[in-house]
């Protein structure tokens, strides 16, 4: 699915202090599974999820998405890809305070009529969050409630990959294993790539890639 | 690709801060609006006595010296009462002059929120000639009698109610003494009082010409005689007393309006523009989230631009909903039995309003373009 190409990306480049976040190297990454990115903070893990979400453009090399060069496209094609094929779930969970858990999960819906609201709320049904929750807003929603609301709005629209940075970092340890589970899950048909430094929550992984100092330490294994 | 950024959603679920804005432009709106009635009464309550009543009656005094220097049209070489005798004469064979009196004349106060008017109203010797000239003003005696004797006047209603004047008081005592008694009341579009002299008082006399408004161009019918119309001479016509509406009424009370109204609306643009610009800064990280998931900027600047037009056209009804009945209270009870002629629909203004509104819309679009063009995604937030 995605075929990266001497990867690398430069913080400061104006500057004489040059931040090398990644170093330029290649990497591939299938269809499906569920794809642990670790690392300790700075080595360039998290870089590297937003340039394959489009969300930063490398300061080299190559992303290739299903064919499509995603360095050379335009602003709105970009845009398009992340509305379309791409779901993210944030370290924090950026749910739009003054909307309910389930208008959370609609506002990033390609489609909103009554099936698209329909599946809304049986993937926050399968998270944990039934219908008295659904109807409340962030604040009344414990960390845990809201990441799960974060989550369900990364699948709405059935992405083709799911980025998902720290997800479990706002949560306690049994609510963090039920996210990770949701996400395994979720990668039977399916890439989810998963950003974290917590080992413990890649039990389930189908493959680990381990970034150090803007580089590829080791890449393929699992727990 | 339908967009699923709702602006109903924020203005549902906000309902204090949008309701802070929507009752700043409301109250604002309903504010300037009331002002403008209330000093619009100058301007309705002048408007019978500068635009109707010289449609009908004209006042002219000439002086010796300016007859003496005219060469007055059938009279070149003639004296001053040859003068005057053609220019009657030619003025009484228009058509649709119906009278020429030599009279005195009294001046009723007619006074109005800002500014008061002194109308002149004829005192003619006879019954008859008040009947006559109540006829062609289309004046209608409602109370008492017709003046029969020296010194008695009927006053018109809307005067009489300004005034706090009753038949039987003594007409402009504060000036006159008690020399004019008030036996009638009569009624009019176009505020007209009459009455008979006493031999003591008065305030002048005219010509007083009874025409129609095709007559009303008094100065243009002198300029055709050749008359020189000099500083010591009094024409007091249709245009005379429309130029003097314009000025002295309708754009004082324009100006004074539109200072009001710029104070106010200037006030309210900035407070909208602190209120939104912070509102703004609460939501930076729902934009952010926004295009990080995929969205155009033009989509949220379409959403943000519809939020604003939902608080402002609110604003803008509720403006005009609580305005115009207010409007309707004040004249029927405050402004009307104070004898202060006023309207309390003034559709232009109402437009006026909204344009102002939109104008703050305009200066607010200020903010907004800076926030969508500093949209950042959630990379950089967490960077």
């Amino acid at each position: 699915m995605f075929t990266i190409k001497n990867l690398s990306m430069i913080y400061d480049m104006d500057t004489d202090e040059k931040m090398y976040a990644l170093k330029g190297f290649d990497l591939s990454l299938p269809d499906r599974g569920l794809i642990g990115i670790i690392g300790p903070s700075g080595s360039g893990k998290s870089t590297l999820m937003y340039c394959l979400s489009t969300l930063k453009k490398p300061t080299d090399g190559s992303v290739c998405y299903n064919g499509t060069e995603l360095t050379t496209i335009t602003d709105a094609e970009r845009e398009l890809i992340r509305r379309r094929e791409f779901g993210f779930v944030f370290q924090k969970h950026y749910l739009v305070p003054y909307m309910s858990a389930l208008d959370n999960v609609m506002v990033a819906a390609v489609n909103n009529d009554a099936t698209t609201q329909e599946k809304a709320k049986t993937f926050l049904a399968e998270l944990g969050l039934g219908d008295r929750e659904i109807g409340k807003r962030p604040t009344k929603l414990s960390g845990g409630q809201c990441q799960r609301a974060s989550i369900a709005r990364a699948m709405i629209n059935d992405p083709k990959v799911l980025f998902a940075d720290e997800p479990t970092a706002s949560l306690d340890h049994e609510n963090a294993f039920n996210v990770m589970r949701i996400l395994k899950e979720y990668s039977a048909d399916r890439l989810v790539l998963v950003v974290t430094h917590d080992r413990s929550i890649l039990g389930d992984a189908d493959r680990i890639i381990e970034m150090w100092d803007g580089e590829i330490s080791r890449d393929g294994g699992t727990l | 690709m339908k967009s699923n950024l709702s602006a109903w959603k924020y203005v549902k679920n906000n309902r204090r801060s949008v309701a802070t804005m929507i009752s700043a432009l409301a109250l604002s709106f309903a504010v300037i609006y009331i002002v403008h009635v209330i000093l619009m009464t100058s301007v309705e309550g002048f408007k019978p006595m500068l635009l109707e009543y010289p449609k009908k009656v004209g006042y002219f005094s000439l002086s010796e010296k300016t007859l003496e220097k005219s060469k007055v049209k059938g009279a070149e070489n003639g004296d001053v009462q040859e003068k005057v005798q053609v220019i009657l004469d030619t003025l009484s064979a228009k058509e649709g002059v119906e009278d020429i009196t030599w009279a005195q004349v009294l001046q009723a106060k007619y006074q109005a929120v800002i500014g008061m008017w002194m109308e002149e109203f004829p005192l003619f010797t006879s019954t008859e000639e008040i009947e006559r000239y109540l006829k062609h003003t289309g004046a209608k005696l409602v109370k008492g009698r017709l003046p029969e004797a020296d010194g008695e006047v009927v006053i018109a209603s809307m005067v009489m109610k300004n005034q706090k004047l009753e038949i039987g008081d003594w007409f402009s005592k504060d000036n006159f003494g008690e020399t004019f008694r008030i036996v009638g009341e009569v009624e009019s579009d176009s505020m007209v009082s009459a009455g008979m002299p006493n031999h003591h008082y008065n305030c002048g006399t005219y010509y007083v010409i009874q025409y129609n408004e095709a007559n009303g161009n008094l100065g243009e019918f002198f300029t055709e005689m050749g008359v020189e119309i000099g500083a010591g001479d009094t024409v007091y016509d249709l245009p005379a007393h429309r130029e003097r509406f314009r000025e002295d009424c309708e754009l004082l009370i324009a100006n004074i309006v539109n200072a009001i109204s710029a104070v106010v609306m200037f006030f309210v643009a900035v407070t909208m523009l602190i209120a939104y610009v912070s509102f703004l800064r609460n939501r930076v990280n729902e934009y952010c989230l926004y295009v990080s998931i995929g969205y155009r900027r033009w989509e949220v600047y379409g959403m943000m631009m519809r939020e604003m037009f939902i608080i402002f056209g609110i604003g803008f009804l509720i403006g005009a909903v609580l305005a115009l009945p207010s409007a309707l209270l004040l004249k029927e009870t405050v402004l009307e039995p104070a004898g202060i002629v006023s309207v309390a629909w003034y559709p232009g203004m109402i437009a006026k309003l909204g344009a102002i509104m939109l104008l703050i819309l305009g200066l607010l679009q200020i903010p907004v373009l800076v926030s969508i063009r500093k949209i950042k995604t959630i990379d950089e937030i967490e960077d």
